[in-house]
């Protein structure tokens, strides 16, 4: 389609357009435009589902939600500063990160409720001399025996009738006597992650701070695993036996393939399922099953399971090397990043734990890029001492 | 519309320019991430869709619709990136987002931000309160319920709720007059 002609459907769609708003919103047509939409109506599937797609109101409130907030005016200003930039000759390089996938990027946006002024931008020096070094790809298998494997170098070593090869992505020991289960330990170090294989096939990896107990081979009946942490599965598919994920809040049973579970001490229990199905049974006896999407989470104190539908990249972007936050309270954030980066947090002012921010970054780089950037846009200061950091409001 | 923007694009100053992404930029971000989950990258790609837009104005010149003409250069900077990317992050966004080389689709998802603007932008005219029960109201919960909800009566909703549709209504055929006018002045 040229440009023209596109620019010409694109009248007819415009009226078409106040058409389909007026039915929507009750108005009263002429006998003409009446049969005009009955008739666009009439023309297709295609039409009739666009329709159902405006009357949910989806885009609406979208549309009614931003502009509340104020996002014209700052794409507006946020253009005004690029364009001045471009006019004074300077390069503006925007490297994008799309879809999860490529290059690391911090790209901003500072949530509900906070006014954001772009001219304002104050530098900061707090964060600029120390470094907090990210997290390496660091493991130890603890065998059955009671032997500790690091399975982070890059030699592979041989133990017994156990065999692991290691340089990032890890063979399951094969232990092949073993009558009674022989069960192994792998333990993720806060700083650390991991990708394993089990024997079944099954790949999981592990983030921080977490630590994964299985038989070197599994039972007939089912395929049992027990997790502290958090983890992220990819199930074969085994229609004889089932997969099973141990947790101490309750068991985690597999239909389906891929999910990632967070059951860290202190935090509820989370899981969320990407693809196939999974059903959570507590201790006493509730069952709950996930379908795509879902996210699951429990609070054993109190007994409730709240599932919610649920943007699966958030929970799985740490698989891709990325951290991806959307519109997260800074409290969760930084206990993310702790976990990750190996420091402590404490926040001299409470209050902004509760503050909403966004932000993305590729976890093998030095985390003060992205605090840097919310001192610059949230109005915090951020101090590294030591292993620590302590999070105040910026004082003007 | 307080602000008239003349549709000779290759006129606009600076002051044309943020008027129009002040109005419109709501619009084009639903619309964007028909094509893009990520939400974050969306602003990234809508302000280099404004330069290019903006760099282009001679060229470009005349329109009937400036914001349809933007909404045909946004979809072509979306389409353009798509070919950078590997086959697995592009079958992925398949999934979620939409073929930005889909022409039926892009119209039709034009057609329905179209459609929504001017939904949303009636009913942000209203008074909040109208503004809470109309949306209720469209999203057909029962009077009882959004009586509830408001801490109403229900005799105030169906008050409130007619007032409004119909002076949504006047300003939706205000809309329609400017489209009108519009169309006069090719």
């Amino acid at each position: 389609m040229t440009m023209q002609n596109q620019i010409d459907s694109m009248e007819t769609s415009d009226h078409l357009a106040h058409l389909l708003a007026g039915s929507v919103l009750g108005q009263e047509f002429s006998e003409e435009d009446r049969r005009r939409l009955e008739g666009w109506l009439a023309e297709s599937e295609e039409h009739r589902a666009l329709f159902r797609r405006v009357k949910s109101l989806e885009m609406v409130r979208d549309i009614i939600h931003l502009n509340k907030e104020g996002y014209g005016g700052k794409m507006a200003a946020r253009f005004r500063q690029e364009r001045r930039k471009q006019e004074r000759g300077r390069l503006v390089r925007r490297w994008i990160g799309w879809c999860g996938g490529a290059a690391a990027l911090v790209a901003l946006a500072v949530g509900i409720g906070r006014t954001l002024s772009v001219d304002s931008v104050v530098p900061s020096v707090s964060v600029a001399e120390q470094v907090i070094v990210p997290g390496e790809a660091r493991a130890v298998l603890t065998l059955a025996g009671g032997q500790r494997v690091d399975v982070s170098c890059t030699e592979a070593t041989e133990e017994g009738d156990i065999f692991v090869d290691v340089a990032g992505k890890r063979v399951a020991p094969t232990a092949v006597k073993a009558a009674d289960t022989v069960w192994h330990t792998l333990t993720v170090p806060a700083g650390g992650e991991f990708q394993y294989t089990l024997s079944d096939g099954t790949q999981v990896w592990l983030n921080s701070d977490s630590e994964l107990r299985f038989p070197a081979t599994f039972s007939e009946n089912e395929r049992r695993v027990a997790l502290r942490g958090e983890a992220f599965f990819d199930v074969k598919k085994d229609t004889c036996r089932q997969f099973v994920v141990a947790l101490p809040e309750g068991d985690i049973t597999v239909y389906g393939t891929r999910f990632v579970v967070a059951s860290y001490q202190g935090s509820a229990l989370s899981a969320v399922l990407v693809q196939g199905s999974i059903g959570f049974t507590t201790p006493a006896g509730r069952q709950v099953r996930l379908h795509p999407s879902d996210r699951m989470v429990y609070e054993s104190g109190s007994g409730d399971i709240r599932v919610e539908q649920v943007d699966t990249v958030l929970y799985t972007s740490w698989l891709k090397k990325m951290f991806v936050f959307r519109n997260q309270p800074l409290g969760e954030i930084m206990t993310t990043l702790s976990r990750w980066y190996d420091f402590d947090i404490i926040f001299a002012d409470g209050e902004l734990r509760d503050i909403r921010l966004s932000g993305r970054l590729n976890r093998y780089q030095d985390v003060g890029i992205l605090l840097r950037s919310y001192e610059e846009t949230a109005g915090i200061t951020f101090k590294i001492d030591g292993r620590n950091i302590v999070i105040s409001k910026k004082r003007r | 519309m307080e602000f008239k923007l003349p549709s000779d694009i290759s006129t606009w100053d600076d002051k044309c320019m943020q008027a129009f992404i002040e109005e419109n930029a709501a619009v084009f971000r639903t619309f964007a991430l028909r094509y893009m989950d990520d939400a974050d990258a969306v602003d990234d790609v809508l302000q280099e869709a404004y330069m290019r837009f903006w760099l282009r104005r001679a060229q470009i010149g005349e329109v009937a619709s400036p914001r349809n003409y933007f909404f045909s250069v946004l979809k072509n900077i979306i389409a353009d990136k798509r070919d950078y990317f590997s086959r697995s992050d592009a079958e992925r966004v398949g999934e979620q987002g939409v073929d930005a080389s889909d022409e039926g689709a892009f119209v039709s998802n034009m057609l329905e931000a179209e459609t929504s603007r001017l939904i949303a932008h009636a009913i942000e005219q209203l008074s909040p309160q109208s503004r809470q029960v109309i949306l209720m109201t469209l999203e057909e919960e029962r009077m009882q319920d959004i009586a509830d909800a408001l801490g109403i009566t229900v005799n105030t909703v169906k008050t409130v709720k007619y007032r409004a549709l119909k002076r949504l209504s006047q300003l939706l055929s205000r809309e329609d007059f400017h489209f009108l006018l519009l169309l006069c002045h090719l």
